[in-house]
């Protein structure tokens, strides 16, 4: 009976550890998607230096965020958008706005991507 | 590699832990459920180690998940005999009284060689010798020989047999002296000294000491060398 108990605590841990785990990736991938729009926008308007400002914020917040979440999300998916923040400030850096404009645009893809592939829904589980 | 050592201790320790709650027998003994859970767990945690790119908790959560549904299905089928038949299905009589039930063969998709391996491996060579002959839902073969046929046993050639119905246990291992034992043998530890006294060993001198409720006993003292500790 006491192995039971223990089968069904630890389901509920990992339901529950689950769910946490969506939550936070959502709070997260909100805050990037809005650095990333603001970013968008900085790019259409052509204003140089809130392009590269809101460039190196986002490398800041991605920074803080990714030690956290390589605990769950595949480290290939990551390391997709390391790569692209990289890109992103040295493209904001030399003015490149077509260039970046389309990094931003991929950039927005793959963190709505990560939080998208995360939730449990049919399409997913199957 | 140092990534790679790390994560297979903690899988190891991991399956070490699930092992203990899943409170598994040997591997021959699995109900069929049961083994497709080892072999998941197993392939779940190959993968774990070998790719550092997955997070250590894709293969953490799985293994767990796989365990503890072993466990809720083990618990339920313990309450429930549909569920048990569902899970592990049911004990199947191939022959009865010498006659083989050749339709639960076919069901079983069991050859006739495979039958007659499983009676060899019993000793049985005669089929008109069985009572029964049950595969059970583990896979293994049960056989039970008709009265005419069964070995002797003691209690047959004699009224009352000799001898201990208990067998002996261990009271010293290694020089440690086990409590549980001695009082197993309803005797005490004022018995154990006198003993010991009288064949002139201490307990630290002692590898090896079988007792039975007789109180028979056999003392292997530790070789030269072990015997100082």
């Amino acid at each position: 009976m006491k192995r039971v108990w223990i089968a069904v605590g630890l389901v509920a841990v990992i339901l529950a550890g689950g769910m946490l785990a969506l939550w936070h990736l959502e709070g997260i991938a909100g805050g990037l998607q809005a650095t990333l729009d603001q970013l968008a926008q900085a790019v259409e308007e052509r204003e140089d230096g809130r392009i590269l400002a809101l460039a190196r914020q986002f490398q800041d917040q991605w920074e803080g965020v990714e030690p956290g979440i390589r605990r769950y999300i595949h480290h290939d998916e990551l390391d997709a958008i390391t790569g692209g923040c990289a890109r992103l400030a040295a493209l904001a850096r030399y003015r490149d706005y077509g260039e970046l404009a389309a990094e931003t645009d991929r950039m927005r893809h793959l963190v709505a991507h990560i939080l998208e592939s995360e939730r449990p829904t049919l399409g997913n589980i199957l | 590699m140092l990534i790679v050592f790390f994560r297979v201790l903690l899988i190891y320790l991991l399956i070490t832990a699930c092992l203990r709650l899943m409170g598994k027998r040997q591997l021959g003994q699995l109900q069929p459920a049961e083994l497709v859970v080892t072999i998941l767990v197993s392939n779940i945690a190959t993968m774990a180690i070998e790719d550092a790119n997955v997070p250590l908790l894709s293969g953490v959560v799985p293994i767990l998940a796989l365990v503890c549904f072993d466990v809720l299905v083990s618990a339920l089928a313990l309450r429930s005999k549909r569920v048990r038949e569902l899970v592990s299905g049911s004990p199947r009589i191939i022959i009865r009284d010498g006659q083989i039930d050749q339709h639960q063969l076919r069901e079983l998709r069991f050859t006739i060689d495979d039958m007659m391996e499983q009676l060899r491996a019993k000793d049985v060579f005669d089929i008109r010798q069985v009572a029964f002959a049950i595969v059970e839902t583990t896979g293994a073969f049960s056989v039970y020989l008709k009265p005419e046929a069964q070995p002797a046993t003691a209690g047959m050639l004699q009224p009352s047999p000799a001898g201990s119905p208990a067998p002996p246990v261990v009271v010293i291992s290694d020089g440690a002296v086990i409590e549980s034992a001695l009082s197993y043998c309803n005797l005490r530890p004022q018995w154990l000294q006198k003993v010991l006294q009288q064949e002139g060993y201490q307990p630290r001198q002692v590898f090896l000491m079988t007792c039975d409720r007789q109180a028979q006993y056999l003392i292997v003292p530790k070789q030269a060398g072990r015997a100082a500790g």
